[in-house]
């Protein structure tokens, strides 16, 4: 028996045309069934019967011909398609060792292409899970795209208002229209209620800033969220009295309990009351959509939730139900919120006027992003996109010059068999590996870069302070690499394709230097200095921007300067003693050594909102200015001088001039803003100022009184809108002095534009006082906290707030966006220049030759350095001509971020393109010098 | 012995591999001397037809029992060999036992008392 050739290598089959499997196993089953039939034919035919009939005998015997066909045919195709398969894995192995010993034999090219790639992978990363926290899957919880916050536009009712809010901030809704909500809407599955209690005395006695959570027992099940350990509230726990239970954070969990689970029925004291502890947090909770960081201070999560029922909490939720919308939502919302029931009519625990109209809103926790927030995240994204662009340019340059020096490598491996299919689909191969390493690096790269965007990040993107890579994030890296890598790979896969095995092999460069592959070359590098520019553009802008904001005047002296509130405790109102225990403050703060000065205030532009209407008194009657909101400060004699605003003319106003007498049942009114059901006064109907008899406004709001700003000895008041809970009384106040505009660098608005100084009235909220240091203490809130307990042991000093801080949060916007901006651009340019160096480095070694024979012919060597730097210099000026054409309509995205420079400021655009043009120079000069110096009979040897 | 039932000739399909295998213990031989060895030992009676033969030499093959090979049979023409593997002759060992197992099992049963 002989043996005959098994299965061999598809590639030595196709070198040798075997036939291909399917067929050949077709063929052999044939001919074995050819020599059975024969076989059997004789052995019949030795039987005794004749030909035809042993014929038919032994085709009887083998029976159905057909079916045995078809099923060596069908066996055929499987095994030809399993060996298909096999063959392929076989080449992509091969493939990959092939690309991976490439790499070991070129570690600069390599090294320099992953690094460039991760740059740009790295950069898209960590925007993207800016992006992905912020837009995309903002809360952790399984719910999460469902989850609504209930809002109303404005706040509803009288504000005794933080200086950030703006009237079209969201706010909380109160409680008789969240009543009504619960009671009436169907767009919910579920809805939950949460509070976060400031308080400023631990358990220990000690003042500080702690908070404790208030949740209705459903809270955790409408974000689908389950605690770490034990249960959580049930509902008739919500009830007063029957609610002595607590769940812990988990961070206190293994902080205080050593995350042991025996926890669960210890009790807990706080706040004087006694608590058995029922469950665990899961990691990291807090009340969603809500602010960690409050006017400026952080808010640490709450350690202890108690539970409460949803009339008693402040901050509602609902859970959507499945098909309805957001905006199906808010709809219901609004239309409960305008009606009598929404509104509050006839109820009588309300706390705030009926308003006319209310205007709510459900808010999902993208929602709470501002416009120019996105815009910032838009401009981030549109940024490293053209970096990736750049680093997938530079790599693809890089690789069609690789591809030139190994092109005798694939003339080779062509001869061999290789066909153009095999070629390409190796190029890619090399061109994905690389994506991916740089993949990988990338990450790392991104995780960096994610440690500085939370550091720098500006209070409005506050959410970002735990952004991660995630999983949903990794995906995307692995996308881009994957793409990037077939994108700059089809470059060196064209150059591949487009060459002659013939023209290959010649070593003679006489003949097109890869024409196709220097145009396509140029091309690139044309665009990345376009992009360059772009980037730089915007980086330029902003800086400028961010210049012009810090030089912003302010009207007052940041420096040093500190405001503390302080709590005076109704035992004190009660007395009638308050207004002498408030004056006496402001003085023993002046005191303290380190201190220059101290009066009655906030910190300028800190001051309460209103939107109130302002009247001024004229001969004609009252008119209303044409001011739509404005910003009332109380203050003392000292106030100007400590927080360093000038007065342009007039005084202070006069300290005795204030106060209507107290209230003759010796009750105090209810205050303005979130206060207590208050007693109603009993006796006659008294009148409230809403100022004081003498007050400064600022130079704004005087040009508004009369044209000429004069303002001093008119009289105004104002005339709250809407109706208030309390009779305000009609009594003029006298302007007695106009103070310098102050203003915050960044967004105006009347907010800002228009201040009264009043010195307070009886009714007004808890004082502040500011404090002007010579150098601000790292203790600052202990020190002062003792200055105030020396008029008052009672009294609760608490909320110290830095002026130099407020500021740069003012301008951390800006500042943010331009230090991502600025190192997408510094990074973008530098690459570009680094490929704009290198493809002349390299047309200046592919025309060797060419200098070579000009130098021999006489060429002096500024005459070649002119021609070499000539090339760098025209596509360098290609390059700015599209990169000013792109920047121009590429900025328009940053217009909403700019401030006191225009979008296409011309000064800016000339200025970077010296820049680029400089740098282009220096880049092309380098190449040059060599060029000049080569040796023309060393380079007509070469070859 | 008379022609089997069709009841029976579908039973004994399962078992064709078996007599191939028992057939290919000796020597290596090419289809037409397997169906011949198989109908000599059991005079015709079973009827087997030679495509499902081939079939059942194709199903062995794949799974590795069996070893096919061209090479010349005895007049010289090219005829493809088939013989057993190492893997075949443990199958064959196993299913002989689980065979005279079942078949001793079966007829206990069927023995009158």
């Amino acid at each position: 028996m002989r043996k005959s050739p098994r299965t061999l290598p598809s590639g030595i089959r196709r070198l040798f045309r075997l036939p291909p499997t399917r067929d050949r196993l077709i063929r052999d089953a044939d001919e074995e069934m050819r020599l059975h039939l024969e076989l059997w034919t004789q052995e019949f035919r030795a039987r005794g019967l004749s030909q035809a009939n042993a014929e038919a005998e032994a085709l009887r015997r083998f029976g159905n011909q057909h079916s045995y066909r078809d099923y060596v045919a069908r066996r055929a195709e499987r095994k030809a398609r399993l060996e298909r398969i096999a063959d392929w894995f076989a080449e992509w192995r091969q493939d990959i060792r092939f690309a991976l010993r490439h790499f070991a034999k070129a570690p600069a090219f390599t090294a320099i292409a992953v690094l460039t790639l991760s740059l740009g992978i790295g950069a898209n990363t960590a925007i993207f899970s800016v992006v992905h926290r912020l837009l995309i899957a903002p809360l952790p919880y399984p719910n999460g795209d469902r989850i609504v916050a209930l809002k109303t536009i404005g706040r509803v009712g009288f504000v005794a208002g933080l200086a950030s809010m703006k009237p079209d901030d969201p706010a909380d809704p109160p409680r008789p229209l969240m009543r009504a909500w619960v009671a009436r809407t169907h767009s919910f599955d579920q809805m939950a209620g949460a509070e976060q209690m400031l308080l400023s005395i631990l358990p220990s006695g000690e003042q500080d800033t702690v908070s404790h959570g208030v949740i209705t027992a459903n809270f955790l099940d409408l974000l689908g969220a389950r605690p770490s350990l034990g249960r959580m509230f049930r509902p008739e726990e919500e009830q007063r009295g029957a609610n002595h239970v607590a769940m812990i954070s988990h961070h206190w969990w293994q902080a205080a309990y050593a995350g042991r689970s025996d926890v669960l029925g210890k009790t807990l004291e706080y706040e004087g009351e006694k608590y058995t502890i029922v469950g665990v947090m899961p990691v990291g909770f807090a009340i969603p959509m809500s602010p960690r960081v409050l006017d400026w201070i952080s808010v640490p999560a709450p350690d202890v939730w108690v539970p409460a029922k949803i009339e008693n909490t402040s901050i509602a939720f609902g859970l959507l139900r499945r098909g309805v919308s957001v905006e199906m939502a808010t709809k219901e919302l609004n239309a409960i919120a305008n009606t009598p029931e929404g509104r509050g009519v006839g109820d009588p625990q309300r706390l705030f006027g009926v308003p006319d109209s209310i205007h709510a809103r459900a808010m999902r926790a993208q929602d709470f992003v501002a416009p120019r927030e996105l815009r910032t995240i838009e401009v981030l994204f549109v940024a490293v996109g053209a970096l990736l662009l750049i680093a997938c340019a530079n790599v693809a340059n890089l690789l069609l010059v690789r591809a030139w020096t190994r092109r005798r490598e694939f003339a080779i491996r062509t001869g061999l068999g290789a066909g153009r299919a095999r070629l390409i689909r190796l190029a890619l191969t090399e061109s994905v590996l690389l994506a991916i390493g740089a993949g990988v690096i990338g990450v790392a790269i991104a995780w960096q870069g994610l440690r500085v965007i939370i550091a720098l990040r500006p209070m409005a993107l506050d959410r970002l302070a735990d952004v991660q890579i995630e999983p949903a994030v990794l995906l995307w890296t692995a996308a881009i690499s994957i793409i990037t890598g077939v994108l700059f790979g089809g470059a060196a896969a064209f150059f591949v394709a487009s060459q002659n095995v013939a023209d290959l092999l010649r070593s003679d460069t006489r003949t097109s230097s890869g024409g196709a592959t220097r145009r396509l070359r140029s091309s690139l590098i044309v665009v990345e200095i376009a992009l360059s520019f772009a980037l730089l553009v915007g980086g330029g802008l902003l800086a400028r921007s961010f210049a012009a904001l810090q030089r912003t005047p302010l009207g007052f002296d940041p420096h040093n300067l500190v405001s503390v509130d302080v709590l005076i405790s109704p035992a004190i109102a009660r007395s009638g003693q308050k207004a002498v225990v408030r004056n006496a403050v402001a003085p023993r703060l002046a005191a303290m050594p380190g201190v220059s000065a101290a009066g009655f205030g906030m910190l300028p532009t800190a001051g309460y909102q209103a939107s109130d209407a302002i009247l001024a008194d004229t001969p004609d009657g009252p008119r209303q200015l044409d001011v739509s909101q404005f910003m009332t400060t109380w203050i003392d004699e000292n106030y100007f001088r400590t927080a360093g605003i000038k007065l342009l003319g007039g005084r202070t106003p006069h300290v005795g001039s204030t106060d209507e007498p107290p209230n003759p049942s010796g009750a105090l009114p209810p205050p303005p803003g979130p206060g207590l059901p208050g007693a109603k006064p009993a006796g006659p109907v008294q009148t409230f100022r809403t100022l004081s008899e003498e007050v400064v406004v600022n130079r704004a709001l005087a040009r508004r009184i009369t044209p000429d700003g004069n303002a001093l000895g008119k009289r105004i008041r104002s005339v709250p809108v809407g109706r208030s809970p309390m009779p305000v009384s009609d009594a003029w106040s006298t302007i007695v002095g106009i103070s310098d505009d102050v203003h915050l660098p960044g967004a105006r608005s009347d907010l800002q534009d228009y201040q009264i100084y009043s010195l307070p009235l009886t009714r007004m909220p808890n004082p502040t006082y500011a404090v002007r240091f010579a150098t601000v203490p790292p203790n600052v809130e202990s020190v002062l906290r003792q200055a105030v307990q020396s008029v008052n042991a009672t009294l609760i000093a608490r909320r110290a707030r830095v002026a130099d801080d407020y500021l740069r949060e003012a301008l951390a916007p800006t500042r943010f966006t331009l230090a991502l901006l600025g190192a997408f651009a510094c990074v973008a340019l530098m690459l570009a220049v680094v490929g704009l160096y290198g493809s002349i480095a390299y047309t200046v070694s592919q025309r060797t030759r060419e200098i070579g024979i000009r130098i021999a012919l006489g060429a002096s060597s500024r005459a070649v350095t002119r021609l070499v730097v000539g090339d760098g210099v025209r596509l360098a000026a290609i390059g700015l001509m599209i990169g000013i054409v792109t920047a121009v309509a590429a900025t328009r995205l940053l217009s909403g971020l700019l401030y006191g420079i225009s979008s296409s400021d011309p000064e800016t655009f000339v200025m970077i393109a010296g820049l680029v043009a400089v740098v282009a120079l220096a880049a092309s000069y380098l190449p040059a010098r060599r060029a000049a110096r080569v040796d023309p009979v060393d380079a007509l040897r070469a070859e | 012995m008379e022609r089997m039932s069709r009841d029976a000739k579908d039973l004994l399909h399962g078992t064709l591999d078996l007599l191939v295998l028992r057939a290919l213990a000796g020597e290596p031989m090419h289809g037409f001397a397997l169906s011949k060895w198989i109908d000599d030992r059991t005079n015709g009676d079973l009827g087997i037809v030679d495509s499902a033969l081939y079939k059942a030499l194709h199903r062995l093959e794949d799974a590795g029992a069996i070893h096919a090979e061209w090479g010349a049979s005895d007049n010289n023409r090219r005829a493809k060999y088939y013989s057993l593997t190492a893997k075949g002759r443990r199958q064959l060992r196993d299913e002989v036992a689980t065979w005279k197992h079942y078949v001793a099992t079966v007829t206990s049963v069927l023995e009158p008392g």
